[in-house]
């Protein structure tokens, strides 16, 4: 392993980098508005006799990543098409 | 800016490793305050504990968010975006008046990019036997050195992860759980995920982030002017640079103050010249001051070469601390600040929902009248237990001679004790005489319906007050559903 290498993250990897940033920063701020008027405890309540859903965290970290997933695709397309 | 400057190819392909130089000085030593202070806070407060809790836990499952006495609900959310918008107009109140002071001493990507390179000096050594350890080819005491380096990055950016998931669930659980490997598998997924980024972020990347991913560095500038306090060097003084023998003047030798050291590019963790003048990338932490003054220092010349000043007085022109940008930011913080103080000071710590029963609008009873169920969610924020008593406010319409109110509670006042930051669900009967049973035949016909043969929908307002506080009460609105007569 050649450590100088190890930092360069190259064009690539800032631009998967950035996006990722992005997507996680806008992600963030929709999972607080969106938690904040939607309580999930009913629809795990629900769940819970027919499924293995253990509790609210769960719920927030997949509205988390279910957010963070779009927002990525979102700037990840914007990022792939502004390339030149 | 360097935006569009030169093709995106060869830009990336000049970025090299930076080797930041280890600095001693005023500037490195506040910096240092800064991060422990920062980082004690982070590392620290979760285990703080207040009135029997965790003193600061954003206990999501419970949906409260706990800041020492101060219960915040999702009702409250506006509470927490005012203060987002207090941080931002804050960072930018100090950009104005004195630059990048955020990037330099407060931002978490500086204070952990510090102790990551602090954790690389301890393991690898000073600049020029980390280059060497570097260029060398590989050995067992290389091997050794990366190896322990890496232990100790990853062992911090581990436990930075668990802090922070430590903000989210009670800390002493969650330390207990994670060493008894019974932890969630949603808490290991967050506490990897933090590590994650936070090696990443402060061992990998470091001013990669403040170059590229930053969105602050590259809006900074529009709060920028010519009185802004920067990190300059001053080129009057300074040029023509060159080299020279210690305790000669520089006028003799037909040279400025600047003896070419290069050390404030060195010392730089974003490796920039700041000789060149103010750039994007500089995060004005400041190790360029205090490395170019110990040189001046050594030379005998006075000190500040390099220094905190603003561009108007680099320019020998007057500077003002006070200008209409400074005005507009700092009046625009203080209502805000005062808002939100007054506002939180007259928060109601109580709150009321009711809800109609979903199953029955209404019931006929055996006695000729007629039944309301409704649920009554009763939110007490307050610290401390509360009995509240439920009653109808009085109506205007009520001309029929029995009591004012044509509704009436069964019981007549239903009490309820409501633990310190819980919701309680109670269920209360509203009760009336039918239509053509009652005296007044005025009655307000707002819902009437045909088909469904309902009657009027009359508003009612529940009042709850609190037992030991009469001035502790909250009001909501419901409708009372009768048959149409």
């Amino acid at each position: 392993m050649d450590d100088r290498n190890t930092t360069e993250i190259g064009l690539t990897g800032r631009r998967t980098l950035t996006v990722l940033w992005c997507a996680f920063l806008a992600a963030s701020v929709a999972t607080m508005l969106f938690f904040a008027f939607v309580d999930p405890s009913p629809v795990v309540a629900l769940l819970r006799p027919t499924t293995a859903i253990p509790d609210p965290t769960m719920m927030y970290s997949l509205g988390f990543l279910f957010f963070f997933s779009v927002c990525a695709l979102a700037s990840g397309l914007t990022a792939w098409l502004l390339t030149p | 800016m360097t935006v569009g400057a030169p093709p995106e190819e060869s830009y990336y392909a000049a970025h090299q490793k930076v080797y930041p130089r280890e600095v001693r000085g005023v500037f490195t030593r506040l910096r240092i305050t800064a991060a422990w202070v920062l980082l004690g806070l982070f590392y620290g407060l979760p285990w703080l504990r207040w009135e029997g809790r965790q003193a600061i836990l954003f206990d999501l499952p419970a949906r409260q968010f706990h800041l020492f006495g101060l219960t915040l609900w999702p009702q409250d959310f506006v509470f927490l975006a005012w203060l987002l918008v207090i941080a931002a107009l804050s960072l930018f109140f100090f950009t104005a008046v004195a630059g990048r002071l955020w990037c330099g001493y407060a931002c978490p990507q500086t204070v952990w990019t510090e102790v990551f390179l602090w954790m690389e000096r301890v393991t690898e050594g000073d600049r020029s036997r980390r280059m060497k350890l570097d260029a060398a080819p590989w050995s067992i005491a290389k091997l050794g050195r990366k190896a322990l380096k890496q232990i100790l990055w990853i062992g911090f950016a581990l436990w930075t992860g668990f802090t922070f998931v430590g903000f989210f669930t009670p800390i002493t659980d969650l330390a207990s759980r994670l060493f008894a490997f019974s932890a969630s598998s949603w808490e290991t997924f967050w506490v990897l995920f933090y590590g994650f980024a936070t090696y990443g972020n402060a061992g990998f990347l470091r001013e990669q982030v403040c170059k590229y991913m930053c969105p602050y560095a590259r809006f900074q500038s529009a709060m920028f002017d010519r009185d802004t306090l920067i990190i300059t060097y001053d080129a009057a003084r300074g040029e023509p640079r060159g080299g020279r023998r210690k305790g000669v003047d520089p006028a003799s030798n037909g040279l400025g103050s600047c003896t070419d050291c290069t050390l404030c590019v060195q010392v730089c963790p974003t490796g920039i010249d700041i000789r060149q003048g103010l750039q994007y990338e500089c995060i004005a932490c400041a190790a360029c001051i205090d490395a170019c003054d110990s040189v001046m220092d050594h030379m005998g010349y006075p000190r500040g070469l390099i220094r905190y000043d603003t561009q108007h007085r680099l320019e020998h022109r007057s500077t003002r601390i006070l200008r209409p940008r400074v005005l507009v930011y700092g009046m625009l913080l203080a209502v805000l600040i005062g808002g939100f103080v007054v506002a939180l000071a007259l928060r109601k710590p109580v709150g009321l929902d009711v809800l109609h029963d979903r199953n029955t609008l209404y019931r006929n009873l055996p006695s000729g009248e007629i039944e309301n169920v409704y649920l009554l969610k009763i939110m007490n924020k307050d610290s401390r237990p509360h009995e509240f008593r439920v009653s109808l406010e009085p109506e205007e319409a009520a001309t029929d001679g029995e009591g004012s109110n044509r509704h009436r509670l069964d019981p007549e006042e239903p009490k309820f004790l409501v633990p310190a930051g819980e919701v309680f669900n109670a269920a209360v009967r509203v009760r009336r005489r039918a239509w053509n049973d009652a005296a007044d035949t005025d009655h307000e016909d707002s819902g009437a319906d045909a088909e469904t043969g309902l009657g009027a929908a009359d508003e009612i307002h529940f009042v709850i007050t609190a037992a030991d506080d009469p001035g502790l009460t909250a009001r909501a609105e419901s409708r009372f559903f009768a048959p149409r007569d």
